[in-house]
């Protein structure tokens, strides 16, 4: 019978990372990423933020086509379909936060979490998809930002609103 | 940029320690051994990593995710860097590089812990479960914008290396491959788990030997009362 210790193995492994980049394994010294590459790669990411209305417009259109057409598909085509807006939902989560978008992101992370909870035959629920819809669309036509201006704040009540009531 | 031919070491079987540490290396026989030197010195104690010779893969359903991860590596100076939009097509790419002995594996993956079809978690299994020890020990930063320390613990107990909390920033990046690099930790097998220990360790391993079954106080973390 194996004793319990033996049940438990530890591998140490030879850093070949660390010999790849460069550094001696024995030397004791510890190595950087380039600052200034970091600074670089930075301004790849900040410049990318050009990039951003093509990109929600897009993935905005795709979840109001997907949601027009639910209804109608076969129960087993509407799990699909859910689960493909809750991933792009959270496509647009990730591209909002990276940029500061802070009230798409609101809007966004709300409608994701709802993807876990629609029950399509409530036509309730259609009422709160649509709302997220909704102010998404004002958010990115009117370039709004941030989450805590009064118009922002009028938006996040519709939302809000609409779940109170048809939750 | 040309892909750099891989540690050309000649396994990359665990042993036993020895007590003469015959598996210590020096400076003179990574540079035989081909390595690049790493470019400048930083300060007494630092010196800027030479990344031209990794290849990174990144996972990711969203490309403009895949794209942004692919041009900030680039520019931290990872010379390959590969991509898939999903977990199967992952699957692959780390089969042909590090399934097979081609000199070309992948050294670190960046995998997004949320996707459709077969997840980041599924993915992470898959790598952990794996026989072929050039998939099961590579290194995986798991980017995630769950920040709850459920999520953190989830990605532990699944065997990542570490995990990035989205929004990627290049700064958090270079971190993570940064940690990646200097702080590999040694793998547990347990009956329960396998990969990089969970528990962080007070004195960090310089990684200039294989050994197995060293460290009785990891040991006895992992064993149930």
């Amino acid at each position: 019978m194996r004793s319990r210790k033996s049940d438990i193995e530890i591998f140490h492994r030879i850093n070949k990372l660390k010999k790849k980049a460069g550094l001696s394994l024995t030397s004791g010294k510890k190595g950087v990423v380039d600052p200034n590459a970091v600074a670089r790669a930075q301004e790849t990411i900040d410049e990318k933020e050009r990039e951003y209305p093509p990109t929600v417009k897009e993935l905005i259109g795709q979840i109001t086509t997907i949601w027009k057409s639910i209804k109608d598909m076969p129960e087993e085509e509407q799990k699909q379909a859910l689960e493909t807006l809750y991933h792009l939902s959270n496509n647009i989560k990730d591209i909002t936060e990276t940029y500061d978008h802070n009230l798409m992101h609101h809007f966004a992370l709300s409608l994701r979490d709802f993807c876990e909870i629609i029950d399509l035959g409530k036509p309730q629920h259609s009422v709160i998809v649509q709302a997220h819809l909704d102010v998404m669309l004002v958010t990115f036509e009117e370039k709004l930002k941030s989450d805590e201006t009064a118009q922002a704040e009028e938006l996040k009540n519709i939302v809000k609103i609409a779940i109170e009531k048809y939750s | 940029m040309t892909e750099t031919p891989d540690d050309p070491a000649p396994d990359d079987i665990d042993i036993v320690d020895t007590p003469d540490g015959n598996e210590q290396k020096n400076t003179d026989t990574d540079k035989a051994a081909g390595t690049p030197s790493a470019k400048s010195e930083n300060s007494d104690h630092e010196q800027i990593y030479d990344l031209s010779a990794f290849k990174v893969l990144t996972v990711d359903d969203f490309s403009f995710i895949t794209d942004l991860l692919a041009s900030s590596l680039k520019e931290l100076g990872v010379g390959k860097v590969i991509r898939a939009d999903d977990g199967e097509k992952a699957k692959n790419l780390i089969l042909q590089s590090n399934g097979i002995e081609s000199g070309n594996s992948i050294d670190v993956l960046v995998l997004d812990w949320l996707m459709p079809g077969m997840s980041g978690k599924q993915l992470l299994e898959w790598i952990r479960n794996h026989e072929k020890e050039s998939i099961k020990f590579l290194p995986v930063i798991v980017c995630s914008a769950y920040t709850s320390n459920d999520l953190v613990q989830k990605a532990r107990d699944c065997g990542a290396n570490e995990v990035m909390v989205k929004p990627v920033s290049a700064d958090k990046l270079a971190k993570r491959i940064q940690h990646v690099i200097d702080n590999p930790r040694p793998y547990i097998r347990s009956p329960d788990f396998f990969g990089p220990n969970r528990r962080r360790k007070k004195e960090p391993f310089p990684g200039d030997e294989k050994r197995i079954n060293k460290d009785e106080d990891i040991k006895q973390s992992y064993e149930k009362p």
